[in-house]
């Protein structure tokens, strides 16, 4: 069964209708509410159009309950059939997706895919795998899986997927929920409202996944690594970012680089004196933006161990 | 495909098996004589075998079509086989040649070790290959006068042959480019029209290459360290604070501790040696030196056409060359004396080669620390014994081979912490006066083996219900139970009977408590889920214990709860708290076979080996961990491309000496995460009873200690690559619970 439901604005309208894009100012990943101020969104599923959902051995329909605007969402109804599946998949495959075409496959502008789910069934409980999230893409493993595990009954889960972690964010070719009746009993039902799908990314420039390689390490290791990402960048612009490694108040190691947006790595390593072990503060910041902060715990290595013979 | 010096091309076989194209047919008949230009010298005791595989294969187990076990090729389709020593002979002109002789069968063999010298001259070569499905090839060099060539097969077993090929040294050149080169590919890789269709994965990325130093780029090669549990890939860059490294390592007396270094060549190096000195207490024979062997791997169990290249095997390394470019991963094993006195020790690795050499420091901490097995806890595999090889074997010296290969499968896992398997007990379906047949004396030598080694029990023993329901139903089920019908009453009685039986036989020898397996991995489909309950419920009514490989959480599994006494799943799941309550509610256990750290999948996480095998284990609730397998192979052992499926696992060199891989020294060192967290705890709770109050304060500090390890572990259900420690941190981590044994146990004698 075919059903259909909205079609999304194209991305290129989106992006010619989208200003902020232009603007390069300073943006942390803070609080919730300033983060969704700070984000750019793309929607998914617009809830004008036709012919863009479609679904096996299930139903779809456009959400009127369980949100305000009925043309964020949609409700996916399955009814479990163990014995009347198709042909190829016995006990049953229903699925719910909607093909990408055109400059909407190129994800790799964005830094999250965006979703909420509410879930509802006839159990008394979500079996544990109660529904996949499938993305196709151009890439040589074609599909990219997850299950979307913290479901459960009667409550809204907010999503918020990492683009940089798909294989291959610039040709994401399609979107499917899709459960596996073998992991429901027959004739159960349940039903999934997915609500503002959308890709988001930072508007400014934004320093996401801050963290060092090594939460703890030994003294003497010469150096802490530190990996982050860079978003709210267009191609081309560079940002700079400031990382020190603090005791006490006192910076103990700096590292300063000018980097383009995307995964970084860099390398701290001791300012003057060696590191003794203790807890450090890692903070990262962008120019006189607010700053990321994580804790590191250096540890006295066996090899420098005080009484440690011969 | 016409080649040079055909007269001198013999490709051996049948009268009707294919003969590569230029090449001359040979068969067992084929006798040298006056007459005769080239045969044999004398024709007793030759066979003649073929068995081509050039297209697909049904499966009716799995209802599918599947590549055969290897492809074959003219050559590689026939052999012949001797069991008395012989020689092929080839009248040919006065010269220098060089002969290519090529031993193996595309029979599967399993209970042949092929063991026979080959001599060609003066020059002799001995080849050992267990089986079918594999090939070797010879090269010689000799002078031909008045005489003619002669190719000679003695064999302590039996010898194989495929094809004896001999040109003049003039003509090498053409030779390798127009048959060895495609023959080669075509047998060790895939034939050329199935090789068209297979893809390249890309390399993971990786950074730029940091500035060398004049000292490296006259020397021509690189060296640089980088953790173990991180893959290195042939094209992977060194970051610049890997340069130049020092091998830092702390181990307790007995342990086995990895270290390793990488050679990135930057030209092609001859005559590369590793040598490695006396560490302290650790003399130089007590480091394993291995280099890693990269294979082309599938990306997944059953997938086709889509490979990686992968670090997985873990060779010796006696010497040899490097080719530019390409990493070349030395693996380290130290295995510390259990007598090793406590202390920092130094030592060094030389690297050498024609075009310079290089010294890498090496730094060892002994500790004075015993380490401790946790009882409660058992760490075993799934194994193909080759014992049932053996009981196959037709003459003393392929016996010997499968019973050696065994002894020193079982030392090896034991080294790895290691000490249980799977086995089975099968006989065929009751006969018309209800008796089974088993094979005691084989099941009995396999848990001889398995006493010998200290391995402990229960055993998971697999039973031939397939047998016994195709007795009473006429027909086989599928892979997971596909197809299978609702047997008879009659079915459910003989199960009782055949496991009162086995466990009789148990009783009466002492053997340890068997916990009986009748079915692999059930569907959740209706059918499956009741075939089962009417099995678990048969085995049952002998007044034993049983064992599923199924995941509760489905509910469709339900039904079996009451009939189930150890549930074994793929993942940590369901949680520890619910492990733990229904352990204690209902006696059942919960057991892992984490096979997504195993190979089937994915032959690079190492770190989620190590992961699972120490601290994720210990956050877990589980009670063992009993992945499959100890060594999966189809086909050629060491072609992962042909088959119905990957090879994955350990590896054995010809004479039947395991050979690791990567994840599986992961899963020793994982196993020592668990022994330094199981041997703190135990000394916590040794302190917290003292009578010394230096004693109970440290235990206190020690919790605390323990306490935030267990915090930082991020607990997941199958620990692969993702949200991992990085593998640096593993080494604090372990440290950090070594410093406060050191502590307790210092408290403790004060």
């Amino acid at each position: 069964m075919k059903t259909t439901l909205n079609q999304s604005l194209p991305l290129s309208l989106l992006l010619a209708a989208s200003p902020a894009l232009m603007l390069f100012s300073v943006a942390s990943a803070a609080s919730s509410a300033s983060r969704q101020a700070d984000m750019e969104k793309l929607p998914l599923f617009g809830g004008k159009a036709a012919s863009v959902w479609s679904t096996a051995e299930s139903d779809v329909v456009a959400e009127t309950n369980r949100v305000k605007s009925p043309s964020a969402a949609m409700r996916w109804h399955i009814a479990v059939d163990h014995y009347g599946g198709e042909a190829k998949y016995p006990i049953g495959w229903p699925r719910l997706w909607r093909a990408l075409k055109g400059a909407e496959r190129d994800w790799s502008g964005y830094d999250f895919l965006e979703f909420r789910v509410f879930a509802d069934t006839t159990r008394d409980k979500l079996p544990g795998s109660p529904v996949t999230l499938l993305l196709r893409t151009d890439a040589a493993e074609g599909s990219w899986a997850r299950a979307l595990t913290e479901l459960k009954k009667g409550e809204w889960v907010n999503f918020s997927i990492p683009i940089a972690g798909l294989p291959k964010p610039d040709a994401v070719q399609q979107i499917m929920f899709s459960i596996s009746d073998s992991n429901y009993r027959h004739k159960d039902e349940v039903e999934f409202s997915i609500a503002d799908l959308a890709l988001t990314r930072w508007a400014r420039p934004t320093l996401v996944e801050f963290a060092p390689e090594r939460a703890v390490l030994f003294a003497d290791a010469g150096g802490l690594p530190v990996r982050f990402r860079l978003s709210g960048l267009k191609a081309g612009e560079r940002a700079e970012i400031v990382c020190e490694l603090k005791r006490a108040g006192e910076t103990v190691g700096r590292a300063v680089l000018a980097t383009e947006r995307g995964s970084q790595r860099l390398v701290l390593k001791p300012s003057a004196r060696p590191w003794h072990a203790g807890a450090y503060e890692l903070v990262g910041k962008i120019g006189d933006g607010p700053p990321r902060t994580t804790s590191v715990r250096l540890v006295e290595s066996p090899w420098t161990e005080k009484g440690a013979k011969p | 495909m016409q080649v040079c010096g055909a007269e001198l091309f013999f490709d051996f076989g049948t009268a009707q098996s294919a003969v590569w194209p230029g090449c001359t047919r040979a068969t067992p008949s084929s006798q040298f004589s006056e007459t005769a230009s080239f045969g044999w010298r004398t024709k007793e005791g030759l066979r003649a075998y073929a068995r081509a595989y050039t297209n697909t294969v049904p499966n009716r187990s799995r209802g599918t079509e599947e590549p055969p076990p290897i492809w074959t090729n003219p050559i590689t389709e026939d052999c012949i086989v001797g069991s008395t020593s012989n020689a092929f002979v080839i009248k040919a002109a006065p010269g220098d040649y060089e002969v290519y002789v090529v031993c193996g069968a595309s029979e599967p063999f399993r209970g042949q070790f092929f063991d026979f010298t080959v001599r060609v001259g003066l020059t002799e070569q001995r080849v050992q290959i267990e089986g079918g499905y594999q090939f070797r090839s010879l090269r010689f060099k000799t002078t031909v006068g008045n005489a003619p060539l002669a190719v000679e097969f003695h064999p302590r077993s039996k010898w194989v042959c495929s094809a004896i090929l001999a040109w003049p040294v003039a003509q090498r050149e053409r030779v390798e480019r127009e048959f060895l080169k495609p023959f080669e590919a075509a047998t060790w890789r895939l034939p050329p029209e199935e090789w068209a269709k297979w893809k390249a994965d890309p390399e993971p990325e990786t950074g730029p290459m940091p500035p060398l130093t004049e000292a490296d780029q006259r020397r021509g090669f690189v060296v640089y360290s980088r953790h173990y549990l991180d893959c290195v890939y042939p094209r992977t860059k060194p970051r610049a604070e890997e340069l130049g490294p020092t091998l830092r390592l702390f181990a307790c007396p007995g342990e086995f501790e990895p270290a390793n270094f990488i050679v990135l060549p930057l030209r092609d190096l001859a005559g590369v040696r590793v040598r490695v000195t006396d560490i302290g207490p650790v003399p130089a024979g007590a480091i394993e030196v291995r280099k890693v062997r990269y294979q082309l791997a599938r990306p997944n169990y059953t997938v086709r056409h889509r490979y990686r290249v992968v670090p997985d095997i873990l060779e010796r390394f006696d010497g040899g060359d490097l080719v530019a470019n390409e990493n070349a991963r030395f693996w380290l094993t130290l295995h510390v004396p259990s007598n090793a006195p406590p202390g920092q020790y130094t030592g060094q690795i030389e690297f050498t080669s024609a075009s310079g050499s290089a010294t890498v420091p090496i730094q060892l901490r002994v500790l004075p620390i015993h380490l401790r097995d946790d009882p409660a806890k058992l760490f075993g595999i799934y194994y193909r014994h080759p014992y049932d090889s053996m009981a196959g074997a037709e003459d003393g010296v392929s016996r010997e081979h499968f019973r050696r290969r065994a002894d020193l499968e079982h030392a090896d896992m034991a080294a790895h912490g290691t000490r249980n398997v799977t086995l089975s007990c099968y006989s065929p379906p009751a006969d018309a006066a209800g008796q089974f047949k088993f094979n005691w004396d084989l099941l009995a030598a396999k848990l001889e083996l398995w006493r010998q080694h200290g391995f402990r029990g229960p055993v998971v023993m697999s039973i031939n219900t397939d047998g016994v329901y195709e007795k009473h139903v006429k027909e086989r089920y599928g892979s997971h139970l596909r197809g299978v019908k609702d047997p008879p009453e009659a079915f459910s009685r003989e199960i009782t009977a055949m496991v009162r039986a086995i466990d009789a036989e148990r009783t009466a020898r002492g053997w340890p408590e068997f916990l009986y397996y009748p079915v692999d991995e059930p569907s959740t489909d209706a059918a499956s889920v009741n075939f089962m309950l009417k099995v678990l419920r048969a085995c049952k009514a002998a007044g034993v214990r049983t064992y599923i490989t199924a995941d509760p959480t489905h509910d469709q599994f339900e039904p079996l709860r009451p009939y189930v006494d150890v549930w074994c799943t793929q993942p940590f799941a369901p949680d520890r708290e619910t492990v733990l309550a229904d352990s204690k509610a209902h006696s059942v256990e919960y057991w892992c076979y984490p096979n997504h750290v195993n190979g089937e999948n994915d032959h690079t996480p190492v770190a989620g080996a190590r992961m699972t095998y120490g601290f994720g284990f210990w956050r877990s609730g589980f009670r063992v961990l009993i992945p499959w397998i100890y060594s999966w192979t189809v086909g050629d052992p060491f072609n992962y491309l042909d088959g119905s499926s990957m090879d994955f696992f350990n590896r054995h060199e010809p004479d039947g000496t395991p050979m690791p891989v990567a994840m599986w020294e992961a899963y020793r060192e994982g196993y020592d995460d668990h022994r330094y967290l199981f041997t703190l705890e135990q000394l916590i709770g040794k302190a917290k009873a003292s009578p010394r109050a230096a004693a109970r304060a440290a235990a206190t500090t020690a919790e605390q200690e323990l306490q935030q390890v267990w915090n930082a572990i991020r607990v997941q259900p199958k620990y692969k690559h993702d949200d991992l420690w990085s593998p640096e941190e593993f080494d604090v981590y372990r440290w950090l619970v070594a410093r406060q044994i050191l502590a307790v146990q210092e408290a403790l004698l004060r």
